[in-house]
């Protein structure tokens, strides 16, 4: 009888999944895989400062084919990239993270894109871009002859059809349930807020943008991948689906768009008629594998022939195995330690100061991020120009910091601090009142970032460092990561905290702009900072044409950051990336996608 | 005993009013906000303030005082729960804030996968665990019995992350016997028809996909087995040296019956109940996802997929997802409360 029981419970569920499956979309059938033909050699990766050299490799060893599958006869070459979690959207205008650019990188072009392993921004789908003398006019003209992957034309049409949608909130493919957050944030606003006023077709492959002032990094942000030109058809086709798994999208780069299959893998296949000439690879295929470490088990098994984040000791496998070379993502990214400027102690400079003496940076770096860091002594990393390497970074100075804390009135150390002024949460509640005192906190953040490896550990590290100097500082654990962010953009971190941040244009006020551009007011978001001449000078270079003019306004406010101790910089972390050593031709970009079109693959 | 089942699923129904009622209640005590999670260190308080409008966050969670207070009775129900129950009653689980995918397809989806799963990993766990009980109680105190026992200590306190890697580095980095993780190698494709890949390979016939689905399964369903089967192996264990100390047995045994008959038609029907169970409950704790497993073998099942909804914030994904949990949950206690008539025939259900 309880075999009985056992079948009941089997077709239960059995009955269940059915019922469930009911209703799951059918299988697609995918494109057939695209016939390697001998075409015009594509455009090679122009000499540019190459990305950083693979390194400890010693001479391709050829193991035995491990990928498990029925192989079926003339099977495509297939590029595989594990990575830790799946893309978001395929609709790069209405995302953020670089999981969905990865791909929508390959599929979709920006007028402009960033050359090779740097950030300066060169022509993609336009062949140039001229300001008119005041800054507030660009004409661009248009590549000719390039169609999109659904066959329609690329042409001025398009680009106004694309500018358009992000911009107007009443425009039909504008939905409601899409935040276009890039194009507020890097064009001001929507609707009459934009700062780009117009976008004409001034004939069939010309396109003017009017602004309603100068914007100094206009071009790096039509290169982001954000403002990629989708195919107006393949737009108007998927309507509020674009970019779901069901709609993919539909673009003119070298990669078509071919299947997706969420939490699982995403493909894409060469596009045959590419302007700048067929990827050597008929196929990439991005799969989600989360764990790291089964991840870095997947590329030694050769399951995957590249992958994006692994932890230290496989980092340290993978530079001595034969079989694997590492290439590294130029940092365009910094971590800091940040004060809280409503605490009473932290308005005091000297305090300040103290903290910056105290932390051993060198030993944090060396110890945590490993030979892929570099410290940092500004916010704006060596990469970005307007990085001011005259610079003198504080000294490692346990004796200066007590010294110092002792002349701020503190010559038995700081473990207590005062808060200055109440502060509320989102609903007007007052979370801490004015004169209450708390003990020194340190928040760490709960999640390793790109920026930020092993966030805890350096924590404990610059817990001691901070002791070692005469702080005693409480470790405190905020919350997950969106209540970690949550409580940091309400400006409820009251103490020290970790955070970072990751440019997307390669700009500097893409960094420095960003944080301290509102600074006239106390910034909540940045712990209350506020520096009016630092917020001029920002606000300044933002509407200045002319690198020439702008660089020296960005490191004058290196400067000042430095003089005021805004904040305590940590260190730019290089992203490592293990490859097979099949794989040749990846180039990592320090923003934007990177490029996969010259990648090869040898048997 | 109809009747009495009956009642039981008409009683699924409250059950699941409070489980959403829970859910939401708990869901908006935990701070973080979606939009910040969306946004990450990029969020402006516009965006964030408009996705909140944009999603209904900015409304009360379950009824509206103030507007009661103004005479808006419409607006007094218009919060985030009751819109929610009224989507709810026609069937619509919402979208994910984040992918903008309806809930219900990602589920029709991923869940096929986890019970896929959960059904391989119960049949090695029940297979392996109930025999190596049996034998282990009818050799109570043999080597055999201390022997299995330490190996269930030892499967029950296994982390199943470490498990995992173990079995990659041995059968799929070093033998290179089976593939690392996910549910089928690229290029292999199989029609959907119950969304069960080994079922619907082998209905279609494609041996091949049969074979390689079967691969890519093996190892996550083993890991997965550890702990169930050390449960199901020491619970069979003490259930049946229970019910070997009992008079009938001494019976059985007194009018010569064969050690055999009495093991198992005498002592393991009736030693059965409580493995039943636990067979149950942790069948419904399998399909409930395996965030472990599915982590560390790129498993596409719902345990990850609600894990990282909770981290994100994406109330829809959570929702869901815990109302199907509950669901399976609710339907596997029932299911185990009725076998128990049909075990022992003491019991009756009125």
């Amino acid at each position: 009888m309880n075999r009985k029981t056992i079948f009941t419970l089997l077709a239960a569920i059995l009955l269940m999944s059915m019922v469930l499956s009911a209703c799951a979309p059918q299988a697609t059938p995918t494109a057939a895989p695209a016939q390697p033909e001998a075409t015009e050699a594509p455009m090679e990766p122009e000499a540019t400062e190459a990305p950083a050299e693979p390194e400890m490799t010693e001479e391709p060893v050829a193991t035995e084919a491990p990928v498990i599958t029925e192989a079926p006869s003339a099977e495509p070459v297939t590029f595989i990239f594990g990575r830790g979690g799946d893309s978001v959207q395929l609709d790069p205008a209405i995302v953020t993270d670089g999981e969905s650019f990865r791909v929508t990188g390959q599929c979709l072009e920006p007028l402009y894109q960033y050359e090779h392993g740097t950030t300066v921004p060169v022509p993609a789908l336009a062949e140039s871009c001229e300001p008119n003398e005041a800054g507030t006019e660009w004409t661009c003209k248009l590549r000719e002859g390039v169609k999109f992957h659904d066959g329609t034309d690329f042409n001025a049409d398009a680009v106004v059809f694309n500018f358009e949608r992000w911009r107007f909130t009443d425009n039909p493919l504008h939905f409601e349930s899409q935040v276009f957050e890039y194009y507020e944030a890097q064009f001001g606003g929507f609707d009459d807020a934009s700062i780009i006023t117009s976008v004409e077709a001034v004939d069939t492959y010309t396109v003017k943008f009017t602004l309603s002032a100068p914007q100094a990094p206009f071009l790096a942000n039509l290169a982001m991948d954000i403002f990629a030109i989708s195919s107006p058809a393949g737009l108007e086709a998927a309507g509020e689906d674009y970019g779901t798994p069901s709609a993919g999208c539909v673009g003119t780069g070298p990669f078509k768009f071919v299947e997706w299959v969420e939490g699982d893998h995403i493909t894409v296949a060469a596009n045959d008629d590419y302007w700048g000439g067929r990827p050597k690879i008929d196929q990439i295929i991005w799969r989600v594998i989360p764990d790291d470490s089964a991840r870095f088990l997947a590329l030694q098994a050769g399951d995957i022939h590249a992958l994006e984040q692994a932890v230290v000791e496989d980092l340290t496998t993978a530079e001595s195995d034969p079989n694997l070379f590492i290439e590294t993502r130029p940092a365009l990214n910094t971590s800091y330690l940040a004060f809280n400027y409503k605490l009473v102690e932290f308005q005091d400079i000297r305090v300040r100061q103290a903290v910056a003496h105290a932390i051993n940076k060198e030993g944090l770096i060396e110890n945590f991020f490993g030979a892929y860091g570099e410290v940092a002594k500004n916010l704006l990393p060596p990469l970005v120009w307007g990085h001011n390497d005259a610079i003198e970074d504080w000294a490692y100075d346990p004796d200066l910091s007590r010294q110092l804390l002792a002349e701020a009135g503190f010559p038995d150390g700081l473990s207590e601090v005062t808060v200055a002024e109440d502060i509320t949460d989102a609903d007007g509640n007052v979370v801490f009142t004015a004169g209450e005192k708390l003990p020194l906190r340190l928040y760490y953040m709960p999640v390793t970032r790109f920026y930020f490896p092993a966030p805890k550990e350096i924590a404990e590290a610059m817990a001691a460092d901070l002791t070692n100097a005469g702080f005693n500082v409480e470790l405190y654990l905020e919350g997950d990561w969106p209540t970690y962010l949550g409580s940091r953009r309400e400006g409820r971190l009251v103490g020290l905290y970790q955070l970072g941040w990751g440019g997307d244009n390669g700009d500097p006020d893409n960094f420095t702009g960003y944080f301290f551009g509102g600074g006239a007011e106390p910034i909540t978001r940045e712990g209350w900072y506020q520096n009016a001449e630092l917020a001029d000078l920002l606000i300044n270079a933002q509407i200045t044409v002319g690198q020439e003019n702008r660089e020296p306004m960005y490191q004058q406010a290196e400067q000042i950051m430095h003089d005021d101790v805004t904040r305590v910089w940590l260190g730019h972390n290089n992203t490592p990336l293990i490859f097979s050593t099949k794989v040749s031709g990846y180039i990592p970009q320090p923003v934007g996608a990177d490029y996969y079109e010259f990648v090869e693959l040898a048997p | 005993m109809v009747r009495y089942a009956l009642r039981r699923l008409v009683s699924v129904i409250p059950t699941l009013i409070g489980v959403t009622f829970v859910i939401f209640m708990f869901q908006r005590l935990i701070p973080g906000d979606p939009a910040v999670a969306m946004l990450g260190e990029h969020a402006t308080q516009e965006n964030v303030e408009r996705i909140r409008e944009q999603f209904g966050l900015n409304r009360p969670v379950f009824l509206d005082r103030e507007a009661l207070a103004q005479g808006d009775i419409k607006g007094f129900f218009d919060t985030q729960y009751l819109r929610y129950m009224g989507r709810l009653m026609v069937l619509d689980l919402g979208n994910s804030i984040h992918r903008r995918i309806p809930v219900a397809e990602t589920l029709a989806l991923r869940f096929p996968a986890t019970v896929e799963l959960a059904l391989l990993a119960m049949l090695i766990a029940t297979t392996i665990g109930v025999p190596v009980g049996i034998i282990s109680a009818a050799r109570r105190g043999s080597f055999i019995d201390g022997t299995t026992m330490i190996g269930s200590l030892i499967g029950v306190s296994m982390p199943i992350f470490w498990l995992g890697l173990m079995l990659i580095m041995l059968f799929g980095v070093t033998l290179k016997w089976l593939p690392v993780g996910g549910r089928l190698s690229t290029g292999i494709e199989v029609q959907g028809i119950t969304n069960l890949v080994l079922i619907d390979s082998l209905i279609t016939g494609n041996m091949a996909a049969f074979k390689d689905a079967f691969q890519h399964i093996i190892m996550p369903a083993i890991a997965l087995a550890t702990i169930p089967m050390a449960i199901i192996a020491r619970m069979t264990r003490s259930s049946m040296l229970d019910v070997l100390q009992e008079d009938y047995i001494r019976t059985a045994h007194a009018k010569g019956l064969h050690e055999r008959i009495v093991l198992y038609r005498h002592a393991l029907k009736n030693a059965f109940l409580p493995v039943i169970t636990i067979i149950g409950l942790q069948l419904g704790a399998l399909l409930a996802g395996a965030v472990l497993t599915e982590t560390i073998f790129a498993w596409p099942g719902i345990g990850k997929w609600v894990y990282d909804g909770i981290l994100g914030r994406d109330y829809p994904i959570v929702q869901g997802g815990t109302l199907l949990i509950a669901l399976i949950f609710i339907f596997f206690s029932i299911i185990v409360d009725l076998s128990y008539a049909l075990l022992d025939p003491r019991i009756h259900y009125e």
